[in-house]
């Protein structure tokens, strides 16, 4: 549940995903080959049902000509509080496509290759997506530490 | 990396953490979803098939029994004839045996008679009695005469060579009549009941004349035996009579001749019978059906019974075959499948709007063999195979604009004293936006077994009728692909996530058809048809398809 619902914009959204990916579990389980982990496929499963439940979004963004983009700093002071429900709730308030790829890389580990077939994406696209997440969720740590400040 | 610690941070948080969840909600729709009630696509299977067979086993028997019938009728009367000329001479033949011995034992009675009336006076009583048989055979054999000149060597058998002489030409007159009524085509079959009953009349004549001879040959015994005394004058009379008895044999040796001739022109006369109907084929047919009707029993022996319970039997087929005639028909047909797509309940229109804009309908086939059975009415039911082929287009502009970064200029400082210009590399972002076309066709393939009720009016030679039915569809198949979301698509053939129909069910299907004969059997129709609509998504596409049939029906029918 939790990682559909890190993939999803709503609980029953979420819901409708996990329903889904437990039905194409238990069809395909015969077809499971026990090459790696259970755990891992039935992940990779929710996720593909939840990247593919919604209408794709197009990874389309207004630039004023050149735009540079700096790997931002993190401030370990600013996160290290924070619980899990706080860091889904941070993650949450990043745009769509952004969640997707940061949740994709950094939560479940995948490379930026496998990103961009997942979401026919090149890598280096995934590869700038994450970064501009990573700014996003670091402009609001640093505005979550001043108002706790 | 800087981030290595706040990524790492989150996924240790997150990935520990379970969110609640009401496990049994929804492992119950996990559970339906597994076991989804399926139509009962076996039924329907089940259902066709027993339906194409029962009707195509009822238009064959119909089919069967039709030609069975014609034949029977031809092989019956081909029986009729082989039997009335079979019988004919053995008949006769019989009744030649039979008048032998008859004529053996008249001679004996008319040598008795005539000893009896020429030499002695005792033999009165004798010779009234004989003379009276003599006359009760006479009576029946005057009848038989006079009924028909079947039969008229019984009465030369009995009376002089004269009367013999008369009886020929008295024959000779029937015959004539007889070939004069065979000529008027219509009358044959009557001059044959008419002779085939004197003979049975004969039979009968004969077998009373037997009757009375073998009594009178009682009688004379009786007489011998009675008077012993008179032993000897009877072996005078004897010795007398014998020479009268070789005269006698001498004559009935002639009528015996004369009534064999007879009988040859009686074969011949039935040959020419034949030979006559062979060329008259129309009015055979006429007189068969006469004789189905009125079954000819006189040919076969008195009362078979069997032949009745037969031509009962060829009645009743007849009367089938009347009622019914069966037909096959090649059927084709051109239209327009009207697509109707609607977002199903709880799906959002986007993904309607999105395939209402990029699919457009094409044209949609039919093709379909028919069996027919129509009654005499003109009413008519049919089945047979149906296949559909309803096509639609995909044409869609993928507009694919992705982002990614590279190196270069990403900075350019200008000092405003010397205009030196400074370029500071860095990461910068480039945007690619690729445009692709998609453009495929979607085929709908279906097979079905249609049963249909139909009504038909002719006039002249053009029809007019109307038909409808249900279709019974017994297999499905998609190909081609649909968009799936704004940039995906999906494919019908694997059909991945069950969004579509195994089985249709059942259709309903009405067509308007104006026909023309061009021979009595030989049938082309043609006219509007309209196909019930049809839902092919199952209840989990979230665009329910719905497909309408209207289109133009070409057919060809031959009947039997």
């Amino acid at each position: 549940m939790t990682v559909s619902q890190r993939y999803t914009d709503s609980y029953p959204a979420a819901q409708d995903v996990l329903q889904d990916s437990l039905v194409k579990i238990l069809r395909s389980i015969v077809d499971y080959k026990h090459t790696g982990s259970f755990t891992a496929w039935m992940k990779r499963i929710v996720i593909n049902t939840a990247l593919k439940s919604k209408t794709r979004i197009r990874y389309s963004f207004e630039h004023n000509g050149l735009q540079n983009i700096d790997e931002p700093e993190m401030p370990a002071e600013a996160y290290s509080n924070l619980n899990a429900k706080e860091l889904m709730k941070l993650i949450d308030t990043l745009p769509s496509g952004y969640r997707e790829i940061f949740n994709l890389a950094a939560i479940e580990g995948y490379s930026h290759k496998e990103i961009g077939e997942l979401l026919n994406i090149t890598p280096s696209t995934s590869r700038s997506q994450l970064t501009r997440a990573r700014k996003i969720l670091q402009d609001k740590l640093i505005k979550l530490e001043k108002i706790s400040a | 990396m800087r981030f290595d610690k706040f990524d790492n941070h989150a996924r240790k948080e997150i990935s520990n953490h379970e969110t609640p969840l009401d496990t049994e909600t929804l492992w119950g729709k996990v559970q339906v979803e597994l076991h989804p009630k399926r139509k009962k696509k076996f039924s329907w299977v089940w259902f066709s098939a027993s339906s194409f067979m029962l009707i195509s086993l009822l238009s064959g028997y119909l089919y069967f029994n039709n030609s069975d019938a014609k034949n029977k009728q031809l092989s019956n009367t081909v029986i009729h004839e082989s039997k009335a000329t079979n019988k004919q001479t053995p008949a006769k033949n019989d009744d030649l045996a039979k008048k032998e011995n008859a004529e053996t034992v008249m001679q004996e009675s008319i040598t008795s008679q005539a000893s009896i009336n020429t030499k002695t006076n005792q033999k009165e009583t004798v010779a009234k009695n004989t003379k009276s048989t003599t006359t009760q055979k006479n009576t029946p054999l005057e009848h038989l005469t006079n009924a028909n000149a079947a039969r008229p060597k019984r009465s030369s058998a009995y009376s002089t060579t004269n009367q013999s002489e008369k009886t020929d030409i008295e024959i000779q007159t029937v015959e004539s009549k007889i070939y004069n009524h065979i000529v008027a085509s219509e009358d044959k079959i009557e001059i044959k009941s008419n002779l085939t009953k004197n003979k049975y009349e004969k039979k009968e004549v004969e077998k009373e004349s037997k009757e009375s001879i073998n009594k009178k040959t009682k009688i004379e015994t009786t007489i011998i035996d009675e008077n012993p005394s008179s032993i000897e004058v009877n072996k005078q009379i004897r010795s007398a009579e014998t020479e009268e008895n070789s005269i006698v044999n001498e004559a009935e040796t002639k009528i015996e001749t004369t009534i064999i001739d007879e009988n040859a022109s009686f074969i011949e006369v039935n040959e020419q019978i034949r030979s006559d109907e062979t060329e008259e084929n129309l009015i055979i047919n006429k007189v068969e059906t006469k004789i189905n009707e009125e079954p000819i029993e006189v040919d076969q022996n008195e009362g078979t019974k069997e032949e009745n319970n037969e031509d009962e039997e060829d009645k009743s087929k007849n009367n089938i075959n009347k009622n019914f005639t069966v037909g096959v028909g090649f059927r084709t047909g051109i239209g327009n499948s009207i697509t109707t797509l609607t977002p199903n309940a709880g799906s959002d229109e986007s993904l309607r709007n999105l395939r209402r804009e990029s699919e457009t309908n094409l044209e949609t086939i039919d093709l379909g063999i028919d069996l027919l059975v129509k009654h005499k009415s003109g009413i008519y039911i049919s089945t047979g195979i149906d296949y559909i082929r309803s096509s639609r287009k995909l044409e869609y502009n993928i507009e694919n604009t992705s982002v990614d970064s590279i190196m270069g200029i990403s900075e350019i400082f200008v000092n405003p004293i010397s205009n030196d210009t400074t370029f500071q590399e860095g990461v910068i972002a480039r945007t690619t936006t690729n445009f692709r076309n998609k453009e495929t066709f979607n085929n709908l393939h279906m097979l079905n077994i249609p049963i249909q009720i139909g009504a038909s009016v002719n006039y002249n030679r053009w029809s007019f009728g109307i038909q409808g039915g249900a279709l019974l569809n017994i297999a499905l198949q998609h190909k081609g692909e649909i968009l799936e979301s704004e940039n995906t698509f999906y494919d019908l053939k694997t059909d991945n996530n069950n969004w579509f129909k195994d089985n249709l069910g059942v259709s309903y299907q009405a067509s308007v058809l104006f026909g023309y004969h061009f021979t009595d059997n030989f049938q082309i129709l043609g006219g509007p048809s309209y196909r019930s609509q049809l839902n092919i998504s199952s209840d989990i596409n979230p665009v329910q398809q719905m497909q309408t049939g209207i289109g133009l029906q070409l057919a060809a029918r031959y009947w039997w």
